[in-house]
C-alpha cells in the first residue's frame, strides 16, 4: 500500500509538473486535459457506487477493516489526498514564484523551473534519469550486441562447418580422381605393369580359394 | 480421370510451347497455367468436403502389374490444398517472369510447365513409385531453371541443389523399397507400391526397424524441407534461382518435403516418430533460432528471405512432430501460408532486382517514397511472414506452437516444470515435447520480427539509396537492355513503381494472406478429418508401444504405468494425471478453441 501511495504521489507530481511546465512560454493553453485527468481519479472512478464491491465479492478484502474503516473506502480518500499533495508539490517545484504558483492556470517556462535547484540533491540520479536509466544502452550491450556477434558466428559456422561438411563430400571424389589421375598416363609400360600385377593378384586369389 | 488430366494438362501445354514460335511461349504458358489452375478449382469445387479424409477422384491404371506398379492417383483435403497452392502459383510465376526472362524464352516456359506437372503429380500420387518419380522429376526442371536463368553463381547452385537433394532422396527410395520388399516377403503377399497397403505393413514392423525407415526417409525428405543441418543447399539455390524459380522453390518444392513427411514418415514409422520426436523437434528448434539469427546478418535480401524459410519450416515441422491435432493442423496450414507469404516476398525481391540489378541491402534503401505500391506490398508480406495477428502467418505459427506446448505426457506431473503442479490445461495431449520446446521455439518469433523488420527498415524506410549509376533515368534501362534478344517485341519497359502486371501477380497472394489470417476456419475444417485420422493412428501406436514396453514402476505412484503412453522407458516417471483425465486426447473441437 505504501508503494501504491508513493507511486500515486510520483505520478501526480509528474502529471502536475507536466501541467505547470510549458515549453512554449507562459500562458500556453495546453491545460485542458488536466481537468479531465483529475476528474476520473482513483477517488471518483472506483467509488462504491460503481459496483466495485460486486467485482471483488467473496474476497477477503471486503471484510477487512482498517482502523475501523472500510479499507477500500479509506483508500479513496487517502489516494485523493495524496494526489492533491502531489499536485501541490508539483506546483511548488514547477509553478511560478509566490503564492499564485499554487493556483492552476499559472505556468512557467521549462528552463526556469524551480525543480532545477533540486538537481544537486539527487547527485548522479539526475544524469541517469536524463539518459532514460540507460535502458537502451544496457539492452544494447546485454542482448543486441551478443546476439549480433552470435549471429555472425552462426553464419560462419553455417558457411564453413555445416556447408563445409557438405562440400567435403563433394570434394572427396575429386580428390580420389586427382590421386588416380597419374595412373592414366598413357604409357604402355604402366598399363602393362598394372595388367601383370592384376593377373598376379587374380592368380594368387584363385590359388588360395581353390585349395 | 480429373487428376490424370491435371497432371497431363501442363505437359500438353509444354508440348505446345515447344512447337510454337518463341514469341508466343509466354502467352501459351500463361494460358496453360491458367487452365491448369482452373481445373484445380473445378476439382476443389467438386471435392466432397464431407469425407475429406477419403482419397477422392481416385483412379488406378495398371502399369507394370508383375511388379505391382500402378498409376494410381487420388487426393484427400490436404493434397487438395497443396494442389490449389501449386495451381495458383503457376500463372503467377509465368506473369512474374514476363519481362525478366528474355533469353531462351521457350526453354524456360517448357520447363516451368513440366515442373508444374511434376509437382501436381507428387500431390496426387497414391502409388509410391509414381510419387517418387514425380518427386525426383521436379529436380530436372529446377536444375535447368537455376543453371540457365540464375544469377552469377548459378551453375554451382544448380549442381549443389541437384546432388544434395538427389542423394538424400535416393536413400529415401531405399527405405521405401525396403518396405515394399518386406511386404512382398510376407506370406500370401505380392509386390505392391500402394501407399495405404505399405503403410499398414510398415506399421507392423518393430520400433527399431521403423527407426531405420525413419532415418532413411528423413534423409530424403528432411533435405527437401530443409531441417537444420541439411539446409545449406537452400540459401544458395534460392539466391541464385530466377524469381519464378525461387517462388516455386519456396512455395511448393519445400512443401514436397513436409508433405512427404506427413504422408510417409508419420504413417510408415509412427512408433519411431513418437520415439524420436524430441530429437527431431530439437533440430526444428535449432533451425528456427539458428536460421533466424543467420538471417539477421545477411546483406543479400534474397538470401535473407531464403534463410527465413529454414526458420519458418522449422516451425512447420515442429508442429508436425507435436503429433497432436493442433500441431499437425497448424503444420499443414503453415505449408499453405508459407507458400503464399514467402512466395510473395520472393516476387517482390525479383521486382526490385529487375529494376536495380542488386539485392544488396546496403545499396538499397528508402524505397518507400519512390515505390509506394511496392513498399506497401513489401511491408504487408513481411508482416504476414513475421506472423502478425490478423494475417495468415500468425494462425499457423500459433497453432504449431500451441500444439507443441500441449504435446506432453508430463502435464500435471512434476516432470513438466520441475515442481509438482496439478495444472492440466484443456487440450493437452500425450507426447514428448511440451512447454519448454514451445517456449524456446517462441523466441524464434521474436527473431523473425527482428530480421524481417530490419530488412523492411533498411530498404523501405530511411533515406533513398540506390545503386551507383542508377540515376535520373530511373529503372527503365533494365528491361530495355535485353529487349532485343530473340526479337522480343512486347517486352514492356518497367515503370518506376509496380505496373499492373506486377500488381496482378501480388494481389491474389495478398488477398489470400489476409483472408486466411482473419478467417482460417474453412481450411481448418477441411483438413480436420484427415488430421484426425492421423492423430488417432498415432495414439493407437502410442498405446501399443506402452503395452509392449511397460514402464518401470515407481514405488510412490501405484499403477503409474497405466497412464504413460509412449514415453521412453525411464524418461518420465509416470503420469498420474493420466488417470484423472481418462481421455486427454484432443478432440478436434478442443483443438480449435
Amino acid at each position: 500500500m505504501k508503494a501504491a501511495i508513493l507511486a500515486c504521489m510520483l505520478l501526480s507530481i509528474a502529471a502536475g509538473g507536466l501541467y505547470f511546465l510549458t515549453t512554449s512560454g507562459a500562458g500556453s493553453e495546453h491545460g485542458g486535459w488536466v481537468g479531465g485527468m483529475i476528474h476520473p481519479s482513483s477517488a471518483h472512478f472506483e467509488s462504491p457506487h460503481f459496483g466495485h464491491s460486486v467485482e471483488h465479492a467473496g474476497t477477503k478484502h471486503e471484510a477487512a477493516g482498517f482502523f475501523g474503516q472500510d479499507a477500500h473506502k479509506l483508500m479513496y480518500y487517502v489516494s485523493a489526498a495524496v494526489g492533491l499533495i502531489g499536485i501541490l508539490i508539483a506546483a511548488i517545484l514547477h509553478g511560478p514564484k509566490g503564492w499564485q504558483g499554487l493556483f492552476l492556470g499559472n505556468r512557467v517556462i521549462a528552463e526556469k523551473s524551480r525543480a532545477d535547484s533540486l538537481i544537486p540533491l539527487f547527485g548522479p540520479f539526475t544524469k541517469i534519469a536524463r539518459n532514460k536509466w540507460y535502458v537502451d544502452e544496457i539492452y544494447d550491450a546485454l542482448i543486441v550486441k551478443p546476439l549480433y556477434v552470435l549471429s555472425h558466428i552462426f553464419h560462419l559456422i553455417d558457411q564453413y562447418i555445416v556447408d563445409g561438411i557438405v562440400n567435403l563430400f563433394g570434394a572427396i571424389p575429386r580428390w580420389i580422381g586427382k590421386a588416380l589421375r597419374p595412373t592414366q598416363s598413357g604409357e604402355i609400360h604402366g598399363y602393362a605393369m598394372g595388367m601383370a600385377g592384376g593377373l598376379a593378384v587374380l592368380l594368387v586369389l584363385v590359388f588360395v580359394l581353390t585349395r | 480421370m480429373e487428376l490424370f488430366a491435371l497432371i497431363l494438362l501442363p505437359l500438353l501445354f509444354a508440348l505446345g510451347v515447344a512447337f510454337l514460335p518463341a514469341a508466343q511461349s509466354r502467352m501459351v504458358a500463361l494460358v496453360g497455367m491458367l487452365v491448369t489452375f482452373a481445373l484445380t478449382i473445378i476439382i476443389a469445387s467438386r471435392f466432397d468436403t464431407g469425407s475429406a479424409a477419403k482419397y477422392q477422384f481416385a483412379k488406378s491404371v495398371e502399369w507394370l502389374p508383375d511388379l505391382g506398379l500402378n498409376l494410381s492417383v487420388g487426393i484427400d483435403s490436404i493434397s487438395l490444398l497443396l494442389v490449389l497452392l501449386t495451381g495458383l502459383l503457376g500463372p503467377i510465376c509465368i506473369l512474374a517472369s514476363w519481362t525478366s526472362i528474355t533469353e531462351r524464352v521457350k526453354t524456360f516456359h517448357v520447363w516451368m510447365l513440366v515442373l508444374q506437372a511434376a509437382m501436381l503429380g507428387v500431390f496426387c500420387a497414391r502409388d509410391l513409385i509414381l510419387f517418387y518419380v514425380c518427386f525426383e522429376f521436379t529436380l530436372v526442371p529446377m536444375y535447368i531453371l537455376i543453371s540457365l536463368y540464375g544469377s552469377t553463381n548459378r551453375k554451382r547452385a544448380a549442381v549443389k541443389f541437384f546432388l544434395y537433394t538427389f542423394t538424400g532422396s535416393v536413400i529415401a527410395l531405399a527405405g521405401l523399397v525396403y518396405i515394399a520388399n518386406h511386404h512382398a516377403g510376407l506370406p500370401g503377399r505380392n509386390w505392391t507400391f500402394d501407399i495405404n497397403t505399405l503403410a499398414t505393413t510398415a506399421r507392423g514392423m518393430s520400433t527399431s526397424e521403423q527407426g531405420w525407415i525413419l532415418l532413411a526417409l528423413m534423409a530424403g525428405f528432411a533435405v527437401k524441407v530443409p531441417l537444420f543441418p541439411l539446409h545449406t543447399w537452400l540459401p544458395l539455390a534460392h539466391t541464385e534461382a530466377p524469381t519464378a524459380g525461387s517462388v516455386v522453390l519456396a512455395g511448393v518444392l519445400l512443401k514436397l518435403g513436409t508433405y512427404a513427411i506427413y504422408r510417409f514418415v508419420l504413417p510408415f514409422a509412427p512408433q519411431a516418430v513418437i520415439e524420436y520426436a524430441p530429437l527431431l523437434a530439437v533440430l526444428c528448434i535449432i533451425g528456427i533460432i539458428y536460421g533466424g539469427l543467420v538471417c539477421w546478418v545477411q546483406t543479400d535480401i534474397k538470401k535473407l528471405v531464403a534463410y527465413s524459410s529454414v526458420a519458418h519450416l522449422g516451425f512447420c515441422m515442429l508442429g508436425m512432430f507435436a503429433l497432436n491435432h493442433t500441431g499437425i493442423a497448424g503444420s499443414i496450414t503453415y505449408m499453405i501460408n508459407h507458400g503464399l507469404s514467402t512466395g510473395a516476398l520472393f516476387l517482390l525481391i525479383g521486382m526490385i532486382y529487375e529494376r536495380y540489378h542488386t539485392r544488396n541491402m546496403k545499396e538499397l534503401g528508402g524505397l518507400g517514397a519512390k515505390m509506394p505500391i511496392w513498399s506497401t506490398f513489401m511491408v504487408f508480406f513481411a508482416m504476414a511472414s513475421v506472423g502478425l495477428p490478423g494475417l495468415n502467418g500468425f494462425v499457423s505459427e500459433f497453432m504449431c506452437m500451441l500444439g507443441t506446448f500441449q504435446s506432453s505426457s508430463a502435464w500435471g506431473s512434476s516432470n513438466l516444470w520441475g515442481s509438482l503442479s496439478d495444472v492440466r490445461p484443456v487440450g493437452v495431449t500425450h507426447g514428448n515435447l511440451g512447454p519448454w520446446f514451445a517456449i524456446v521455439a517462441g523466441t524464434g518469433v521474436i527473431i523473425a520480427a527482428m530480421y524481417l523488420l530490419y530488412m523492411v527498415g533498411m530498404i523501405v524506410w530511411g533515406k533513398l539509396r540506390e545503386p551507383a549509376g542508377h540515376g535520373a533515368h530511373g529503372a527503365h534501362g533494365a528491361a530495355g537492355n535485353h529487349g532485343h534478344h530473340q526479337g522480343e517485341q512486347h517486352v514492356a519497359v518497367l515503370t518506376t513503381d509496380l505496373n499492373t502486371r506486377e500488381i496482378i501477380t501480388l494481389a491474389p497472394l495478398a488477398a489470400l494472406c489476409f483472408l486466411l489470417g482473419i478467417y482460417p476456419t474453412p481450411i481448418l475444417n477441411i483438413i480436420e478429418a484427415p488430421v484426425q485420422q492421423t492423430t488417432t493412428m498415432i495414439e493407437m501406436e502410442r498405446k501399443s508401444i506402452a503395452l509392449t514396453r511397460p514402464m518401470p514402476r515407481q514405488g510412490s505412484r501405484e499403477g503409474s504405468s497405466e497412464g504413460s503412453h509412449g514415453m521412453r522407458a525411464g524418461e518420465h516417471d509416470g503420469n498420474h494425471a493420466g488417470q484423472e483425465h481418462p481421455s486427454p486426447v484432443t478432440t478436434p473441437e478442443e483443438a480449435h478453441k
